[in-house]
């Protein structure tokens, strides 16, 4: 705590934090107190009236006079009332009038029973209603896939705009209207631009804006069963809450972690959930009829024999991992094929780069830093990473930093940062210092300087700005004035900050950008300063498996060793090959093999491939740990039990080498056993275990429910099937109960699987599990962090710089184009994603367009490793003479290698 | 220690019997001729008031649509946790329906929580008193079961608008 200050409550002293407001405090201390319009992220405008509070001058001031608490500064002494006559009168008078006008339609409500609006009505007091006349009522607007409106709900907090616009940085929403009629949505129907739009379903206190995908399903929050779970989209790692009933997955919601995602998450993280319950699931072991070719679904206890006999008569198995599946799993699957058979699911060259991203954090001196962190730094360089499309919430916490500056000026003021709107006033549009270094425009040009250029060019203006601070870094030469001119600027920048950040990642597939981002961080530590230093990987454990000790080869290197070393049996733990290597490479790859093993959730050209398929459980069905791009080991809880046939791969994998007769894996039976095994192995994972509470925690004796107390139906749901009620499922994995009964309190921080409190039913019960409001929550934030800086030792330079890009005549140079929505592989199968995903295209620049005479959406033929494939043209502005991008990973979209060369022909 | 004379020791008269057993048969012969209140049952129905609280029904309107929401308040609030709603969209104004409504009529203890927590009007208590079930799976009333035209549900309304 800062500065604290003395203040009293209804008679009650406290000691708080000077610098909050008298509401954020209140809430502090777990009092409630009713408000609207302000939320922790967002500071305060005090426009909805609804947080007053008796303030009084001193002991002998008995009436005292009303104040709004988000609006109140803590002042030592400070003596004042919730409870006072007056203060509850006028707050209950508020609700009232703001629910004048608002329908009385809870019972087909989706926010009902998780309604902001329902708990403080009910908390004011106000049970009756005296108006009248006619409700004012509007239209609704479509807005894509994602986001229901209902606009006649709204009680016009100014939330949404104040979240949409201000904190997410969107364009495409706005207030319109006066007085009675304010109305918040778009100027015309259509899909909300904005990547974070689904933060608007939590933001909004009322049902105005509800997720879409769960009203598909829908079923009131205390039907839901719960678990904590991690985004698997991603590298980043956002804590989520994932939500079940009848064995569908309903919905995602953020967990707050304050220091990973706090209040939200990406749009992709929260609706990218529906790939669980996609028709191509693969719910039952499968096995390939020999004569037929076609899958013939087994149970699990046959498909354990079958592949009992398949591996009894093999001689050498090949295993490969996946960056997508847990730590467990990949390491069970390293124990079984041990190291010198086990490769790592990913292409060579990414492995490389991740590598050297994991080696520079682990033996280098600057901090990889939490998305809170990132948050607070206030000078950014980001070098070749689109971060939108390839890290969404590193993109929204930069949206924070560029505040970082500004707000600071705020101070000489007086003007305290929560002062939402005086803050704004004050600082207008200004923002902080961030140069984003890419191929490409980014979402995020609007808020910094930018610089278009190729990967070489990109890593050597990183290299300038390295030198700038050390020789050590050599000395870049021949750069264009432009270059210079940016570097300058950006050196002169790193040297005012108080908190600079660089940013980088492996998405253009060049190991001089990364370099480069690391030698600016080391030369400005070894100059003094401080810099943190965060990289993104490809998937969610991409980080996890750089720790891990295997040999850290690749699917290439797989290839390879395979025509020196035959081998008849291969094992492919949750990992689609197509999407790695080429086609010819990867069927001639499998074709190699007698026996093909798959472990997967979803139907894909490997699974298709494979003699047998296990069913393996996705993050709802399974118990897991990932390591995201910081470095934090994160645990995510199955929701429900699947039944017998969907189980962990690392549980599958187990019972396989049971079976094979390796009995001394028959101690490894619960999730802890394998994470113990896992870092009694491996060092680096030392401590993994007690991110969360063992299996045998309980509280007062009891687990942890997945379910709120009042979950209905029990004796119904199944009964149409049984009235025989079964027995709940047992979950021996965790200290989590599949069912509602168990400890009713608040759980340990790490296995929170929902957030109620009496009188909270919204998602704002947040507040009540945290120590202080938008800080960490009792018991401080769930992950561990493994890698932490080398400090004292003076750090290695790269030495080599690249070549600056040249342009050749005829040929293209390929650069990568992500897209939040249908990069990603699992998400891409959520119908609302696949809505949003763009058909495959090729890019150029509108310059080189213009001197091939090609207009947008004409078809043009491109000539790529050996093949010719016809794509539609899209034309960017942006785009550096002589680049092509070629988009990532969608559906339909061929495989063409980054960094490559590739030639046009007109169609 | 002397004999007591206890209260159920008999009189003279009843020791000789004949007067009580003469006694009983006037009984009998006088109710012979005095109009009968028991109730035939089952050839004659007991029409309940409309306070009886039977089993749950979901109220059908005229258009033959159920009143029902799926808000799913009724589940919620119902003891026995005998009650499950699966709510899906509909193009009506009221836009949600029960795909799935089911009672397990062998938890429901006829408390009526769920017709007085529906906001609709749309579960009510029946006067249908008569639960026969061969097995077990027959207690799980599903909408075929539970649907019951507005038509014979007025008392009940009425009641509900004059007392609930
Ligand atoms: S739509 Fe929701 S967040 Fe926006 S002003 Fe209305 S109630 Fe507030
Ligand atoms: S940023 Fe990544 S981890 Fe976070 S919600 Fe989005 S996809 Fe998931
Ligand atoms: S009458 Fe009572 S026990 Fe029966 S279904 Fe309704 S709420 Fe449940
Ligand atoms: S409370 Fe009424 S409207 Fe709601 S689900 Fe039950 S019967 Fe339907
Ligand atoms: S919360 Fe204080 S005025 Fe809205």
């Amino acid at each position: 705590m800062a500065k604290t200050a003395k203040i009293t409550v209804d008679g009650k002293t406290y000691e708080v934090d000077a610098t909050k407001n008298l509401l954020e405090v209140c809430l502090s201390l777990k009092l409630d107190l009713p408000y609207f319009c302000w939320h922790p992220a967002m500071g305060s405008v005090g426009a909805c009236r609804q947080c007053a509070v008796k303030k009084f001058r001193d002991e002998n001031d008995k009436v005292g006079k009303l104040f709004m608490a988000c609006m109140e500064p803590i002042v030592d002494g400070m003596i004042i009332s919730i409870q006072d006559a007056e203060a509850k009168e006028f707050r209950k008078g508020v609700i009232e009038w703001l629910m004048t006008n608002h329908p009385h339609d809870c019972p087909v409500c989706d926010e009902g029973g998780e309604c902001h609006l329902q708990d403080m009505t009910v908390m004011t007091g106000h049970d009756y209603r005296r108006y009248r006349f006619k409700k004012r009522t509007y239209k609704n607007q479509y807005l894509g896939p994602f986001i229901n409106h209902e606009m006649n709900r709204c009680i016009q907090c100014y939330r949404c705009v104040r979240y949409y616009r201000d904190y997410a940085g969107g364009k495409d929403f706005d207030v319109f209207g006066v007085h009675n009629t304010v109305y918040f949505g778009r100027h015309e129907d259509g899909v909300l631009e904005n990547e974070f739009s689904g933060n608007l379903v939590e933001v909004c206190p009322t049902g105005v804006f509800t997720d879409k995908t769960l009203g598909k399903h829908y079923t009131r929050k205390w039907d839901q069963t719960y678990a904590p779970s991690i985004c698997v989209h991603c590298s980043v790692g956002c804590n989520t809450i994932a939500a079940e009933r009848y064995g569908l997955l309903r919905r995602v919601q953020s967990r707050y972690n304050g220091e990973v995602n706090g209040y939200f998450l990406c749009d992709r993280g929260r609706f990218g959930y529906e790939f669980v319950n996609s028709p191509k699931r693969i719910r039952k072991p499968l096995r390939k009829n020999k004569e037929t070719r076609q899958f013939e679904e087994l149970g699990s206890e046959d498909a354990l024999k079958y592949i009992r006999k398949l591996l009894s008569d093999s001689k050498r198995i090949i295993g490969i991992g996946s960056a997508r599946a847990s730590l467990e799993s990949n390491f069970t699957l390293l124990s079984f094929v041990e190291k010198q058979n086990f490769y790592w699911g990913e292409s060579d060259r990414n492995i490389q780069l991740i590598q050297k991203q994991y080696d520079i954090l682990r033996n280098g001196p600057a901090r990889t830093p939490s998305l809170r962190d990132i948050e607070k730094c206030d000078v950014v360089i980001v070098l070749g990473e689109d971060l939108t499309n390839t890290a969404p919430m590193i993109a929204l916490a930069l949206r924070q930093s560029v505040r970082q500056e500004p707000v600071q000026s705020a101070t000489p003021y007086r003007i305290p940062h929560w002062q939402d709107q005086a803050v704004r006033e004050l600082t207008q549009d200004e923002k902080g210092p961030i140069f984003i270094a890419t191929p490409l425009a980014t979402r995020l040009d609007e808020i910094s300087e930018t610089y278009r250029a190729a990967a070489d060019d990109i890593a050597r203006l990183g290299f300038m700005v390295a030198n700038s601070f050390s020789d050590r870094s050599p000395l870049v030469s021949g750069a264009t004035d432009e270059q210079k001119k940016l570097s300058g600027k950006i050196s002169e920048a790193l040297k005012k900050a108080k908190r600079p950040l660089i940013i980088a990642g492996p998405s253009l597939q060049s190991e001089a950008v990364i370099e480069a981002a690391a030698n600016i961080a080391n030369a400005m530590i070894t100059s003094g300063k401080t810099c943190e230093l965060c990289f993104t990987v490809p998937e969610v454990n991409s980080m996890g498996m750089a720790m891990m000790d295997i040999t850290h080869q690749g699917i290439e290197s797989a290839f390879e060793a395979l025509k020196n070393k035959p081998a008849d049996t291969l094992i492919i733990l949750e990992n689609d090959l197509y999407r790695r290597a080429e086609e010819q490479a990867v069927d001639s790859f499998l074709g190699k093999f007698k026996n093909v093993i798959v472990l997967d959730y979803l139907e894909n050209s490997t699974s298709l491939k494979a003699d047998a398929v296990l069913s393996s459980g996705s993050f709802a069905e399974s118990d897991g740990t990932f390591v995201n791009n910081e470095g934090r080991a994160q645990r995510f809880y199955q929701v429900y039990d699947a039944g017998e046939n969907i189980k962990e791969s690392w549980r599958w994998l187990r019972d396989i080498m049971l079976n094979s007769g390796l009995h001394e894996f028959g101690k490894w039976k619960i999730l802890s056993d394998f994470t113990n095994a896992l870092s009694k192995a491996m060092p680096v994972f030392d401590g993994i275990n007690n991110i969360t509470p063992p299996p045998g925690f309980r509280i007062a004796g009891e687990k942890i429910p997945r379910e709120p107390f009042r979950y209905s139906g029990r004796t119904a749901m199944f009964a149409n099937k049984s009235v025989h009620e079964p027995k709940p499922p047992e979950d021996i994995d965790s200290p989590l109960s599949f069912t509602m009964e168990g400890y009713r309190g608040k759980p340990p921080s790490s296995i929170i699987p929902f957030f109620w409190s009496p009188g909270w039913n919204s998602q704002q019960a947040i507040n009540k599990y945290q120590i202080e409001i938008g800080g960490a929550l009792h018991g401080g934030d769930p992950g561990k962090r493994l890698i932490e800086p080398k400090s004292g030792k003076t750090p290695a330079f790269f030495t080599k710089i690249p070549q600056a890009f040249s342009p050749r005549n005829g040929d293209w140079f390929v650069v990568p184009v992500y897209h939040i929505f249908g990069s990603e592989e699992l998400s891409v199968n959520a119908p609302g994603i696949n809505e949003l995903t763009p058909k495959p295209y090729v890019m150029i620049s509108s310059e080189d367009a213009g001197s091939l005479g090609l207009t947008s959406e004409k078809q043009i033929e491109l000539e790529a490793q050996g093949k010719t494939y016809s794509l539609p043209a899209k034309l960017n502005l942006g785009l550096p003479k002589g680049l092509i991008g070629i988009p990532k990973g969608l559906p339909g979209m061929p495989e063409i290698k980054t960094g490559s060369w590739v030639r046009l022909k007109m169609g | 220690m002397p004999v007591k004379k206890r209260k159920k020791d008999f009189t003279l008269s009843e020791k000789l019997y004949i007067p009580e057993i003469m006694k009983g048969l006037g009984l009998t012969l006088k109710h012979m001729f005095k109009p009968k209140v028991t109730m035939e049952y089952p050839e004659v129905k007991f029409n309940p008031p409309a306070a009886f609280r039977g089993r749950p029904v979901l109220v059908q309107e005229e258009n033959g649509v159920e009143r029902c929401v799926a808000c799913g308040l009724c589940a919620r609030v119902c003891p026995a946790l005998a009650i499950e709603v699966q709510a899906s969209e509909t193009n009506l104004d009221k836009e949600r329906f029960p795909e799935r409504f089911e009672i397990n009529m062998i938890r429901c203890i006829f408390c009526g929580f769920c017709e007085e927590v529906c906001p609709e009007e749309a579960i009510v208590m029946s006067k249908d008193y008569e639960l026969v079930f061969r097995n077990r799976n027959d207690a799980i009333f599903g909408k075929d079961k539970l649907l019951v035209p507005i038509a014979k549900l007025h008392d009940r309304l009425e009641f509900l608008r004059n007392f609930k």
